[in-house]
């Protein structure tokens, strides 16, 4: 399933003092099995763009295709849209609200599953033992203990426990294209690596395609295949991150940080130790170092 | 978006109008109010007309957005009217059919009525449209002032207030956001009957709640830490100060209303 934009714009409070353009002339297309990176300074847009996606907000010009479908259309089946790209917000445990956990995640099942009424009548055993069947599997999918944790009030959890099951409550829906707004946000070092483990799961066996907004570039470089720098409401450029984080000129005149990583192999480049590529995180770093000494000798 | 409806319906620009003290405005528009309820005749509704006029021109607000704050209760201008226009029964009849009978005095006071509760809104929301809330509470606490003798908590009032007003725009952000959260895991608003859609909010009104509660606790501990302690001694960065613009308001506006005072005299002892 793939997301193609063209030239989207849109403007918040149209007609009135307060009108902001907050995106302009957006392109861009996401492809069936990207993990896609989406970095920009704080309110460059990012999350303006990502809400088109699931037609939460309706192009001010231009339009979408979610899987060849424009959702701004009439008689396009949001419901339908909603369930096929999962949207998770920033800070989605601020979204709890249900008395259990189980109630909670079922919450997006439930309500998808409310299309069918009549089919929910004549069978509700059917209803009630594939709500359970869907919820546990989300559960699981987010590592939690589903037998532990289906009871529990939501408000009671760790906060990485809170946005685990406010990210299964997206993924019980089982959509095929999972979008979320900082995920790691406001978690400790541990719980973002756990959430990006996570993701990495989920798109190996559940949805297949991702797209992640996030301020910390070494998430964004370790993680994604592509990389799109948003700024004023415009695409820059969409690049692998190889690309991105050699283009030395593009990220002064864009002020994008780079991974720790790469900043100390540019600082070794200074040095006059070059290598054809970068490494984005300690391990890959300490892998090409490694090579580097073994080749030379210096190291048996 | 639910922002366009939020109440903070300040006009940013910058203009006479704008400058003028909090204090002064907001006694301007309760002489205003009291002006339009002892206009009886058309002469001095005209002048509180002209006031309005005088105000809109000098600050620089749309008049279409004036004109808007009328909307919300338009119906109920319009259902006075009606209900005027039937039972008002003094006066030459001037229309008659079925059971109905319109006299001319019926009419009169009808347009009469429309009128001020119009010019009442416009004043008002003109009020609104020009200060902000900051400034507002500000000038609502100076002019409460004296009732501190008789120990009643000012600035706590005005603490309330400035504090609530501050927190509308935050809240109608979050609740677009979990509406938005909502929507996105399916939630359906629009359809259903009344408990269905009075249930479907609950998915919305239980964080909003939670996150309200939450900032309130955050703020209350940010203003301990800061060893807040309430009015004893406290300074304000913005100070209020009247200059010589709110003197030509108040210059203007009160001979404006000194006509409309003599002219309810005249209309009162005929004989002077
Ligand atoms: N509901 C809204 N009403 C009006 N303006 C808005 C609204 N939401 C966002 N904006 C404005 O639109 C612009 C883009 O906002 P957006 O939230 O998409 O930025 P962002 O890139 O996600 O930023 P951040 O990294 O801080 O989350 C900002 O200038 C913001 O002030
Ligand atoms: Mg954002």
């Amino acid at each position: 399933m793939s997301i193609i934009v063209k030239h989207l714009s849109f403007v918040y409070n149209p007609n009135t003092p307060f009108a902001k353009k907050a995106l302009n002339d957006i392109n861009l297309v996401i492809e069936d099995g990207d993990f896609f990176g989406i970095i920009g300074h704080t309110g460059s847009g990012k999350s303006t763009l990502v809400q088109h996606f699931n037609a939460l907000i309706k192009p001010s010009r231009g339009n979408v295709r979610v899987d060849g479908m424009d959702p701004a259309e009439k008689g396009a089946d949001l419901r339908e849209l909603r369930s096929n790209v999962g949207m998770v917000f920033q800070y989605p445990e601020y979204q709890l609200f249900a008395e259990t956990v189980f109630d909670d995640v079922a919450f997006g099942f439930r309500n998808y599953y409310k299309r069918s009424k009549k089919e929910l009548k004549r069978d509700p055993d059917r209803f009630k033992a594939e709500t359970e069947e869907r919820v546990r599997e989300a559960i699981t999918m987010v590592g939690l203990d589903y037998e532990k944790i289906k009871d529990k009030s939501p408000f009671d959890l760790s906060g990485g426990q809170k946005r685990r099951v406010a990210i299964a409550g997206v993924i019980v829906m089982r959509p095929k294209i999972l979008v979320l707004d900082e995920p790691t946000a406001g978690l400790d070092p541990r719980g973002k690596a756990e959430i990006l483990r996570l993701l990495h799961e989920l798109k190996k066996n559940y949805c297949p395609t991702i797209v992640m907004i996030s301020h910390n570039m070494n998430e964004i470089a370790s993680n994604c295949n592509k990389i799109a720098v948003i700024s004023e409401g415009k695409i820059i450029c969409v690049r692998s991150p190889q690309e991105l984080f050699s283009d030395d000129e593009l990220i002064r005149e864009k002020g994008i940080e780079v991974p720790e990583a790469v900043r100390l192999f540019k600082l070794l480049r200074q040095k006059g130790i070059s290598f054809d590529r970068l490494p984005f995180n300690a391990e890959e770093a300490a892998g090409l170092l490694f090579e580097r000494l073994k080749e030379e000798g210096k190291y048996a | 978006m639910l922002r366009d409806v939020a109440f903070g319906q300040y006009y940013p620009v910058d203009s006479y109008v704008h400058r003028l003290d909090p204090r002064v405005k907001l006694i301007l528009v309760v002489l205003f109010i009291a002006a339009i309820f002892l206009s009886s005749s058309w002469a001095a509704l005209g002048a509180c007309a002209l006031l309005l006029l005088f105000g809109v021109a000098f600050s620089r607000v749309a008049v279409s957005k004036v004109l808007k704050s009328i909307k919300p209760i338009l119906f109920l201008i319009i259902f006075s009217a009606v209900l005027n226009l039937l039972f008002y029964r003094e006066g030459t009849p001037v229309l008659s059919f079925w059971i109905i009978q319109i006299t001319d005095r019926a009419i009169r006071f009808t347009v009469l009525m429309a009128v001020r509760l119009s010019m009442l809104i416009m004043g008002s929301s003109l009020l609104t449209l020009t200060t902000t809330p900051v400034a507002l509470t500000d000038g609502i606490e100076s002019l409460l002032k004296p009732l501190k003798a008789v120990r009643f908590p000012v600035h706590e009032l005005a603490l309330i207030m400035s504090i609530a007003l501050r927190f509308i725009p935050t809240l109608m952000e979050e609740t677009d956001r979990i509406i938005n959260a909502q929507k996105a895991r399916g939630a359906d608003f629009e359809s259903g009957n009344i408990v269905a859609r009075a249930k479907a909010l609950l998915p919305i009104l239980i964080p909003l709640l939670i996150s309200a509660f939450r900032r309130a606790n955050e703020l209350s501990d940010a203003m301990d830490s800061r060893c807040y302690t309430g009015s004893k001694g406290r300074t304000k960065m913005k100070k209020l100060k009247v200059t010589y613009r709110d003197h030509i308001a108040l210059f203007v506006s009160l001979n404006i209303m000194a006509f409309i005072i003599i002219d309810k005299v005249m209309a009162l002892f005929p004989a002077i």
